[in-house]
Parts: C-alpha cells; sequence; structure tokens
C-alpha cells in the first residue's frame, strides 16, 4: 500500500493502469494534494518527451543481421569442454594435494613443558599405507617413500627439550 | 492468417526453420532497438539481439505460454543486456572515451533526432531533453531498463515485471525513482 502520497502509483494512473478502486483512492488523493498534481504533470511532460525524443538506435542491413543469426543459429553450441574435462582434472588434483599434506601433517606447535609423554604418530601406520596404495604418485616423492620417519617427527623435534626434562627428572 | 507469435514459437520447438525466419523478421528491429537503449552500442546492439534469437531457437521448447511471447522474448532480451552492462567493458569505455559511436561515425550526441525547425522554446526543450537523456544513461540498470520498456516498448506494468522478474510494486519503485531522478534535471533543480 501507497504512504499517504500515492507518488508511486502515478504513472500507472497515467497510463490508465490502475485497479478502479486504487485509481478512486488516486483520484481522490489528487483532489486534495496539489504536491501530487503537480508531479502528475510532471512525470506526464517528462514521459512525453522521452517518448518524442527517443534517440533512434542506427538501422543495420537488415537482410545481412538475419544472415548473421541463421549462421549463429547453425553454428554448434558451445560446448562446455572446461567442465566436463578440467574439471575433474581439478578435483582430482585438488585430492591429491589434500592427501600430500595429510600425508605430511600440520606441524604441532611444541608444548611449554614437554614431559616424557609418548610419541604420537603423525601418520598411522594403516592410514599411511592406505593413502600409499591408493596414490602411486605418492611414490614418486622421497619425501614421502620414508612414511615411517614422518611417524616419530613429534619425538625427533622436541628430542632436545624431552633430553632435558629427562636430566631434571634423573 | 497469420500465425501468432506463440504458434511460431512452438513450431520453432519443433525445430521448424521457416517459423524461426519469420519471428527474426517480425522481432528483429524491436529485439536490436531495445538492446541499443540499453547498451548504447551498435555492434554490442546487434550482438546480443542475434544472441538472443539464437536462445529462442535453441530453448523455444521451454516457452509454457503463461506469458505473451513478446514478454518472454523481451526478458531473454533484456537479461543478455542486463548482464552484459553489468559485465562492464571497462576497456570499451576506455578506448572510446566516454563518447561512444555508432557504425556511421556519429556520436551519441549527434545520433539525437533533430528538433523540428523551430522557436526558441522548442530549443531550449531538446537542449532539456538531451540533458534528460544523458541522464537516462546514468540511471541504475534496472530503472533504465523498466523506463525504457514502459516509456519506448510501450509496456505495461505488469509485463515489465516478468521481464525483470520482480513484482509490480518493484517496477513501480523502479519507475518512481527513475522519474524522480530525471524530473530534477528536466526541471533543472
Amino acid at each position: 500500500m501507497d504512504a499517504p502520497h500515492p507518488e508511486r502509483a502515478l504513472l500507472a494512473y497515467l497510463r490508465n493502469e490502475l485497479a478502479p478502486d486504487e485509481r478512486a483512492r488516486v483520484d481522490a488523493h489528487l483532489a486534495a494534494c496539489a504536491a501530487c498534481r503537480a508531479s502528475l504533470d510532471a512525470f506526464a511532460a517528462l514521459v512525453a518527451g522521452l517518448a518524442e525524443s527517443a534517440p533512434a538506435a542506427p538501422a543495420p542491413d537488415w537482410v545481412r543481421y538475419a544472415a548473421e543469426v541463421r549462421a549463429r543459429v547453425a553454428r554448434p553450441a558451445p560446448s562446455r569442454w572446461w567442465t566436463e574435462r578440467l574439471a575433474p582434472l581439478a578435483l582430482a588434483g585438488a585430492l591429491g594435494a589434500g592427501l600430500v599434506l595429510l600425508a605430511l601433517g600440520v606441524p604441532t606447535p611444541p608444548t611449554a613443558v614437554p614431559t616424557a609423554r609418548p610419541a604420537r604418530p603423525l601418520l598411522a601406520a594403516d592410514t599411511s599405507s592406505a593413502v600409499a596404495a591408493r596414490l602411486g604418485l605418492l611414490e614418486q616423492y622421497p619425501v614421502i617413500e620414508r612414511l615411517d620417519l614422518l611417524e616419530n617427527l613429534d619425538l625427533i623435534r622436541d628430542l632436545d627439550r624431552v633430553s632435558t626434562g629427562d636430566a631434571r627428572q634423573g | 492468417m497469420e500465425p501468432t507469435d506463440e504458434a511460431l514459437c512452438r513450431r520453432v520447438a519443433a525445430g521448424d526453420k521457416t517459423a524461426f525466419a519469420l519471428l527474426v523478421a517480425r522481432y528483429q528491429e524491436r529485439a536490436y532497438r531495445i538492446a541499443w537503449s540499453i547498451v548504447h552500442s551498435a555492434e554490442d546492439a546487434r550482438d546480443l539481439s542475434q544472441e538472443a534469437f539464437v536462445r529462442l531457437y535453441r530453448t523455444a521448447g521451454s516457452f509454457r505460454g503463461q506469458a505473451r511471447f513478446s514478454t518472454w522474448f523481451c526478458r531473454i532480451i533484456v537479461n543478455l543486456c542486463l548482464d552484459h552492462r553489468r559485465r562492464g567493458r571497462w576497456w570499451h569505455r576506455l578506448v572510446a572515451g566516454g563518447a561512444e559511436r555508432g557504425e556511421d561515425g556519429a556520436s551519441l550526441v549527434e545520433r539525437q533526432p533533430a528538433p523540428p525547425v523551430d522557436p526558441l522554446d522548442v530549443l531550449a526543450r531538446a537542449q532539456r531533453m538531451k540533458q534528460v537523456w544523458e541522464a537516462v544513461a546514468e540511471l541504475p540498470s534496472r530503472q533504465r531498463a523498466a523506463l525504457l520498456l514502459q516509456v519506448q516498448e510501450d509496456l505495461p506494468t505488469s509485463e515489465i515485471a516478468v521481464v525483470l522478474n520482480c513484482s509490480e510494486a518493484t517496477v513501480r519503485v523502479h519507475l518512481h525513482r527513475a522519474l524522480t531522478t530525471l524530473r530534477r534535471v528536466f526541471e533543472g533543480r
């Protein structure tokens, strides 16, 4: 529903597009509101001016135009080769990268007070073998070939601190 | 008796190329004019309106007859043009230097229809309308499309709502905002 001034309905009013009850409401409002009558007159003049002075589109050669349309229609629809061919490759690449990251693991920050906690393998042996089995590609990377070394990475990284702790404790 | 647009569209969906040629003949001028009024480039209007016919040919089967064919086709054209404007073509504007020229080399201003040879007030009015049309070019895309469809193509608000895929109330808002902006230019405020 319009606000007190039915300005948004004025163009539809001019075009006689309003339903009878809405038109009656606008009529009643216009009879009492000079501002809306001024808007109505201004919009009418503006729309008439626009319609009269609309810039004309430069006409093309219509015979050639129609021939071009026929030629474009005759062309095969553009195939979506990039979605059909590249998307699976991209997906496989992303999956491979994800698995490599998983295999390498994200190094955990060293704890402030190292204790003689058991070394936590970054990758369980069954997981690493499953990864290796599924991705022969990984075998090409020397680091990945020695996945067993990575299992003790936490221990190796914290070796000096573990030693100190052990010394204190001892 | 001439076949209706809707009947021709159904024949196009069945692969009838003659029906398609008839629709192209009926609508090519209108399609081009609508495209040109939105993108203001002869080359782009030609390309976009032709693309609209290609879409029509390939998707005629999706026309369900819920709206008139002209409204449905107009929606294809306007959507293509609005997408085109959204993409920007900044490099095109840069090369054109803001004074786009048509195939005949005439600038937008030069392509304004010549005012009737007459008194000074007519000249003043023509000058004012030139400023108004410049302001039309600056309107937001959907306001501009709604205005042009109503003023130039004489589409009723209900059909513009179908073309722009919005409610009639929204079309009224677009039109009111566009006219309010243009009124300020028209009245020299």
